[in-house]
């Protein structure tokens, strides 16, 4: 019980340590390869999934 | 023909009982004081030449042992014979709870014990010395013997209500001692006193299957019921494992500091930025920055002057060398106003948005604000939007130890928690003082 406890500290401690080192986070966000490089000059020209994203527009 | 390595044939003397004339077997080789009957249950002092009647009964309540008498085995490496089984009992708020004994006897190693209770079974061995008795810190009585202290567990009046076989000592149902049981699990301490004299034995947990192993008695070993007072804490300590989690907590927070002082937390990018929502085209891009180190986060914050309005923004932040993009959108919105509770507010005027493991590289940020086009409700809204918009590498990230300290303590915890349950129902079940035991009265002695 104790050892098996030992080796769960320690894979709690790497793996805390490790997604604290790397930074990181839940959020990945949409990747997207080979996006065409007249964006630049044509930001219009593109369009994330996220433009028609539903949002609240209320208040009290 | 012979079998390989036959058994000793055990030394048996028969006597006659002068009480009903059925045989008796001796096995004690001259070693027992009395023996019972099996027949008529007489005890009969089996020393004295003449075999005398010490006790009879003109009805007796009968018990069958688990090991029957004359069985042979090996226990704790050395070769006993069951030559006697009593059957004991204290008596509490009217209850009788009763055990079993039985006497183990080697001719060079002299008599040992079992007792059995709920299919919890005790190997005792006569002491040739007394234990040393005192007051516990607080914790009452306790016996010190070889270096190890014993709580006293339970006082009773032990009543002897059925013998069968040979017994060291002179035995009659009905005699009484008072009994003082402590308790070192598995080890276990019992001082017998009767008139002036004092025998103390030191016992043993063992188990029902290591009974049946050693003398085969037939059927298998009754399962244990309950908590016995010496029986051992399944629940290992969990000393060890609250050492462990401390160090690792220390160690956690050690590593978060230094997550906190060693993150990049860089600040890539930053730029103010007005928005019109009647504006024509309202996407741009930013210049590029340097995103270094390997993989890790990337956070884009706003600050805005919104009121009583929303903004939505639509990001993607773009690898110039390999065209991967990473498309994420965030709201800011914030209320406020007065009403008959006072000030009130809702969200907030800035935010932030956080993206996980991007690859070092140049990139830039496509940005598309978009906002309402026009007053809402009873809302004034402002027309245009001004926001600062920052982008920083390796934000340190410390939840991972935060969530991590607490799951280290679980183990021990439960752990401690079920030991002590352990203990809670064994000592539930004490009696050190005595107080609810009585000695019954049930004998039917003529």
């Amino acid at each position: 019980m104790a050892r098996a406890h030992f080796l769960l500290s320690m894979l709690l401690t790497g793996g805390a340590s490790y997604l604290g080192f790397t930074g990181f986070s839940f959020n990945k966000g949409d990747v997207i390869r080979n996006v065409p490089r007249s964006i630049r000059d044509n930001p219009g020209s593109y369009r994330s999934i996220y433009s028609n994203y539903f949002r609240y527009t209320g208040g009290k | 023909m012979m079998p390989p390595n036959p058994r000793p044939v055990p030394k048996v003397r028969a006597i006659t009982c002068p009480n009903c004339g059925g045989s008796v077997e001796l096995r004690g080789l001259g070693a027992s004081a009395h023996a019972a009957c099996i027949n008529c249950l007489s005890v009969l002092d089996v020393r004295h030449p003449e075999i005398e009647v010490v006790q009879r009964f003109q009805k007796a309540e009968r018990f069958t042992p688990l090991i029957p008498l004359g069985q042979r085995g090996k226990l704790k490496g050395k070769e006993y014979e069951v030559i006697g089984y009593q059957v004991r009992a204290i008596f509490v708020d009217g209850e009788r709870y009763a055990w079993n004994e039985y006497v183990l006897y080697n001719p060079y190693h002299g008599f040992r014990y079992l007792s059995e209770y709920q299919g919890h079974w005790t190997y005792i061995e006569p002491m040739p010395y007394l234990a040393r008795v005192e007051m516990g810190g607080g914790l009452g009585p306790e016996a010190k013997s070889q270096g190890l202290t014993y709580k006293l567990f339970q006082t009773a009046q032990v009543k002897t209500i059925y013998v069968m076989g040979e017994f060291p000592w002179r035995v009659r149902v009905g005699e009484t001692v008072t009994g003082k049981d402590y308790t070192a699990a598995p080890l276990s301490l019992s001082e017998e006193i009767s008139g002036t004299e004092v025998n103390w034995s030191r016992g043993e947990y063992i188990s029902g299957q290591e009974i049946w192993a050693a003398f085969q008695p037939p059927g298998r070993p009754p399962e244990p019921k309950g908590i016995y007072f010496n029986q051992p804490n399944p629940y290992p300590g969990a000393g060890k494992m609250w050492l462990t989690s401390g160090f690792f907590t220390l160690a956690l927070l050690v590593l978060m500091v230094a997550t906190l002082i060693f993150s990049r937390n860089e600040k890539v990018y930053q730029n103010t930025y007005t928005f019109t929502p009647d504006a024509k085209e309202a996407s741009f891009v930013t210049p590029s920055f340097e995103l270094k180190g390997g993989e890790d986060n990337v956070e884009i914050e706003l600050a805005t002057n919104l009121s009583n309005s929303w903004a939505y923004f639509d990001f993607a932040l773009i690898n110039e060398q390999t065209g991967t993009a990473y498309n994420i959108g965030k709201e800011v919105s914030f209320y406020e106003g007065r009403d008959s509770d006072g000030y009130w507010s809702e969200g907030g005027r800035d935010d932030k948005i956080r993206l996980g493991s991007v690859p070092a590289g140049r990139y830039y940020l496509r940005v598309e604000p978009e906002s309402a086009k026009a007053p809402t409700g009873v809302f004034t809204v402002s027309r245009s939007v001004q926001y600062t918009l920052s982008v920083i590498r390796g934000k340190p990230v410390i939840w991972p130890y935060l969530l991590a300290i607490p799951f280290l303590w679980i183990l021990p915890m439960l752990s401690s928690i079920s030991r002590a349950s352990f203990e809670g129902s064994r000592w539930a079940e004490a009696d050190p003082q005595g107080t609810g035991a009585y000695a019954g009265n049930d004998d039917d002695e003529e």
